[in-house]
C-alpha cells in the first residue's frame, strides 16, 4: 500500500499522467500479488494519484491529473502568493476527507444493493452493461459519435479469440497467441501510458519550470482551524456530490470536480474570491473528485459493470486474480470484499501520514525534468507488458495499441469508451447468448423485465440528452457564426 | 445549404464505413465459420459489432455535410513530430529485438541514456549514472521482489 501511495503521488504530480494511466503503470506489478494486497495498492495509487495532480496544479499551475484542473485556478494563486503549502495542506484534507466519505458509503450500500441486483439474470445485466455503454459515449461531450466509435471498436476487439459459448477462434488470423484473446494488461498499458509518451516525444517536452516566492510568515505555511472549520460544509457537501457521481456509470473526477467546484461557488458568502486564490474552492474541487474513488466501485461491486475506466482496470485486477466481481462476491469472497473496506480506510489514512510530511519537499520543486521520467516509464511499461505471461507478442501488442492510443488522440478519438467496451463486450455478448438460450431466441430483451425496461429507457434518454447538448452547443456555435459574418 | 470543403472527419467517416463492409462481407466470413445446427452463429455478434461502425461512421459522415458542424479543431499533425513518434516506436522494437541476445541491464542502460539524451538533458554523466540506477531498479523489482525472471542474453 505504501508503494502504491508513493507510486500514484509520483505519477500524479507529473502533468499529463492521468490518475488512470497510473493505475495501468502498477497493474503490472500488482499480478503476483495476493488479491486483496492487489486491489488494496491499485487504489492506493489511484488515491494518491488524484492528490498528486493537485499538487503540480498548485506548484506548476498544470494540472497532473484532468480532475486537478479546477484546482489550478485558486491553488496556483495562492502559491504565487506564498501561501503554495497552506494550498496543499487544504487540498490535502478536502482529499482524504472526500475519500473517506465515498468508502463510508460504499461499505454501508453495497450489500443491499447487491442483494437487490441478485434478482439480475441474463436479460438484465445485458441491458445494465448496454446503459453503461451508453453513458460511457455520453462522456465523450462534443466528441460522441467517436466516442461510440471507440467503443464500437472496443467491442470488436474484446471477441478476437475463442468463442465464448462453443470455443471456436474468431478473427485470431490462425495465431495461436490470439486464441486467448488481445492481453488486457498489453492494451491498457499500450493505450493508457505507451500513448502519452508517444505525445510527450513528438512534443520532446524536457522540463516544466516555476518561480514561486518563499513564504512571508508562518500563517501562509499553516492551514488554521477557523479556515477548516469555515470550509467544512462545502469540504462534506462536495463530499456528496462526488460521491452521487462516482456511482453512476461513465461520469468520473474531472466531472465531480467541476459540479462540486461550481456549486460551492454559487453557495459561498465569499464567491467573488473564487479563482482568485480562495481555499473553498480548493476544498470543493479536491473533496468532490476524492470522492469518486470508493463511490465507482459499487456498480462493480453490485452488479459487476464498472462505471468508469478506473473501476473497468480494477476489474482487470479481480478477473486476473480469479475473482469474478458482482453481487456473489459477498458470499462467494467475504474475506476480500471485508480486506478491501477496511484496506480503503486504511489507504486514507495512510496517504494522509505520508503525503502530509512530504509537503514542504514538493514546495520546493520549482522545476520537474520530465526528461528522465519518461524514458524510464517506456521501459518499465515494456516490461510490464512481458511480464504478464512472459510472451513478446504481447510487447507488440502493446506498442501497437501505444499508436493506436497516439492516433486516436490526435484525431479526437476519446480512448476511454475503447478501453471500459474492451472489458465489458465479453459479458455482453455471453449474457445477451445466454439470454437467447432461455428466451429461444427472443431477440427482444429490452421487454425481458421492469428491469430491463428501465434500463432501456435510461439507455434511449442518454443518448437524447447528449445529442441534445451536442445540437444545442452546434447550433449556438453555427447562430454566433452566422452573426458574425452578417 | 451550402458544403464545407471536406474535413478529416469526412474522410474518417468513409474509412469507417469501408472497414466496417470490409469486416461483415470478407473479413468475418474469412476468419468465423458457420457452425450447423445452432441458433446464434459465432459470426452474429461480430456483424453486429462492425455493422455499428459502419453506421457511426455514416453519421460522422453526414454530420461533416451538414452546415454549421465544422466547429472541431483537429491538432495539427506535424510530419516532423510523426517522425519523432516513428523513431520512438522504432527504438521499442529495436529494444525488444535486441534485449533477448544482449541482457536486459545492458540493454536498458543504453535505451535509457539514448532516450534522455535525445528528450534535450545535456548532463551525460547524470544521465548514464540514472539510467544504470533505474535499470537495476528495475530488474530489482520484477526478478528480486516478483520473481519475474528477464531476458539474461550474453551479457546481463
Amino acid at each position: 500500500m505504501i508503494g502504491g501511495i508513493l507510486a500514484g503521488l509520483i505519477l500524479g504530480f507529473i502533468p499529463g499522467i492521468h490518475a488512470t494511466m497510473a493505475i495501468a503503470f502498477v497493474l503490472p506489478i500488482t499480478f503476483y500479488l495476493d488479491p486483496i494486497t492487489s486491489l488494496l495498492m491499485l487504489m492506493a495509487s489511484y488515491k494518491a494519484s488524484l492528490f498528486g495532480g493537485s499538487i503540480s496544479a498548485i506548484l506548476l499551475g498544470t494540472p497532473g491529473t484532468p480532475a486537478a484542473a479546477m484546482t489550478v485556478a485558486d491553488g496556483y494563486k495562492l502559491a504565487k502568493e506564498g501561501k503554495g503549502i497552506k494550498a496543499l495542506k487544504m487540498a490535502l484534507v478536502a482529499s482524504v476527507t472526500g475519500d473517506l466519505f465515498s468508502d463510508i458509503v460504499l461499505i454501508l450500500v453495497a450489500v443491499p444493493l447487491a442483494r437487490f441486483s441478485l434478482k439480475f439474470g441474463p436479460a438484465e445485466i445485458t441491458m445494465v452493461i448496454f446503459f453503461s455503454l451508453t453513458m460511457i459515449g455520453v462522456t465523450s461531450g462534443r466528441f460522441l459519435l467517436k466516442g461510440l466509435i471507440a467503443a464500437a471498436i472496443g467491442l470488436l476487439i474484446s471477441i478476437i479469440g475463442l468463442d465464448p459459448i462453443i470455443g471456436i477462434p474468431r478473427l485470431s488470423f490462425d495465431n495461436p497467441n490470439l486464441y486467448s484473446g488481445i492481453d488486457l494488461r498489453a492494451i491498457l498499458i499500450g493505450l493508457m501510458v505507451m500513448s502519452k509518451i508517444f505525445i510527450f516525444a513528438e512534443k520532446k517536452l524536457v522540463q516544466i519550470t516555476t518561480h514561486l516566492p518563499a513564504p512571508k510568515n508562518k500563517e501562509d505555511t499553516r492551514l488554521s482551524l477557523k479556515e477548516l472549520s469555515r470550509c467544512l460544509k462545502t469540504l462534506f457537501r462536495s463530499s456528496g456530490i462526488g460521491t452521487l457521481i462516482g456511482a453512476m456509470p461513465g461520469l468520473g473526477p474531472t466531472v465531480a470536480a467541476g459540479i462540486g467546484y461550481k456549486v460551492a461557488k454559487e453557495s459561498s458568502k465569499y464567491r467573488n474570491r473564487f479563482g482568485n486564490g480562495e481555499l473553498e474552492g480548493i476544498a470543493a474541487a479536491e473533496a468532490a473528485n476524492n470522492a469518486v474513488s470508493g463511490a465507482n466501485i459499487i456498480p462493480l461491486l453490485v452488479l459487476g459493470v464498472p462505471g468508469d475506466v478506473t473501476a473497468a482496470l480494477l476489474m482487470a485486477a479481480f478477473l486476473i486474480q480469479g475473482i469474478q466481481p458482482g453481487p456473489m462476491i459477498f458470499r462467494e469472497h467475504p474475506d476480500v470484499i471485508y480486506g478491501i473496506y477496511a484496506g480503503l480506510i486504511s489507504a486514507n489514512i495512510m496517504l494522509f501520514l505520508i503525503a502530509y510530511p512530504l509537503l514542504k519537499y514538493f514546495a520546493k520543486v520549482a522545476s520537474l525534468r520530465v526528461g528522465h521520467i519518461f524514458p524510464v516509464i517506456m521501459v518499465f511499461s515494456i516490461i510490464g507488458a512481458y511480464s504478464s505471461n512472459q510472451n513478446w507478442f504481447d510487447v507488440k501488442v502493446m506498442l501497437f495499441f501505444g499508436m493506436v492510443g497516439y492516433i486516436m488522440e490526435k484525431f479526437k478519438f476519446p480512448v476511454i469508451p475503447l478501453i471500459i467496451a474492451f472489458i465489458l463486450g465479453p459479458k455482453l455478448e455471453t449474457s445477451f447468448r445466454q439470454y437467447l438460450l432461455i428466451s429461444r431466441g427472443n431477440f427482444l430483451v429490452f421487454f425481458a423485465s421492469p428491469i430491463t425496461i428501465v434500463f432501456g429507457i435510461l439507455s434511449i434518454l442518454s443518448i437524447i440528452w447528449a445529442t441534445r447538448i451536442i445540437g444545442i452547443k452546434s447550433y449556438s456555435k453555427a447562430r454566433m457564426k452566422d452573426i458574425k459574418s452578417e | 445549404m451550402s458544403y464545407k470543403k471536406t474535413s478529416v472527419n469526412f474522410w474518417l467517416g468513409i474509412f469507417f464505413i469501408i472497414l466496417s463492409l470490409l469486416l461483415i462481407f470478407i473479413i468475418i466470413p474469412d476468419t468465423v465459420p458457420n457452425v450447423k445446427g445452432l441458433r446464434t452463429q459465432p459470426r452474429v455478434f461480430p456483424q453486429i459489432f462492425s455493422g455499428l461502425i459502419g453506421i457511426l461512421g455514416l453519421l460522422l459522415f453526414l454530420n461533416n455535410l451538414k452546415a454549421g458542424q465544422k466547429f472541431e479543431r483537429h491538432s495539427e499533425i506535424s510530419g516532423k513530430e510523426v517522425l519523432r513518434v516513428l523513431f520512438i516506436m522504432l527504438l521499442g522494437i529495436a529494444y525488444i529485438a535486441l534485449i533477448k541476445h544482449i541482457g536486459f541491464i545492458v540493454c536498458t542502460v543504453i535505451l535509457l541514456s539514448f532516450l534522455t539524451s535525445y528528450f534535450g538533458e545535456s548532463n551525460f554523466k547524470l544521465t548514464v549514472l540514472i539510467a544504470i540506477c533505474s535499470a537495476l531498479a528495475i530488474k530489482g523489482l520484477f526478478q528480486v521482489l516478483l520473481k519475474i525472471n528477464l531476458p539474461q542474453g550474453i551479457f546481463f
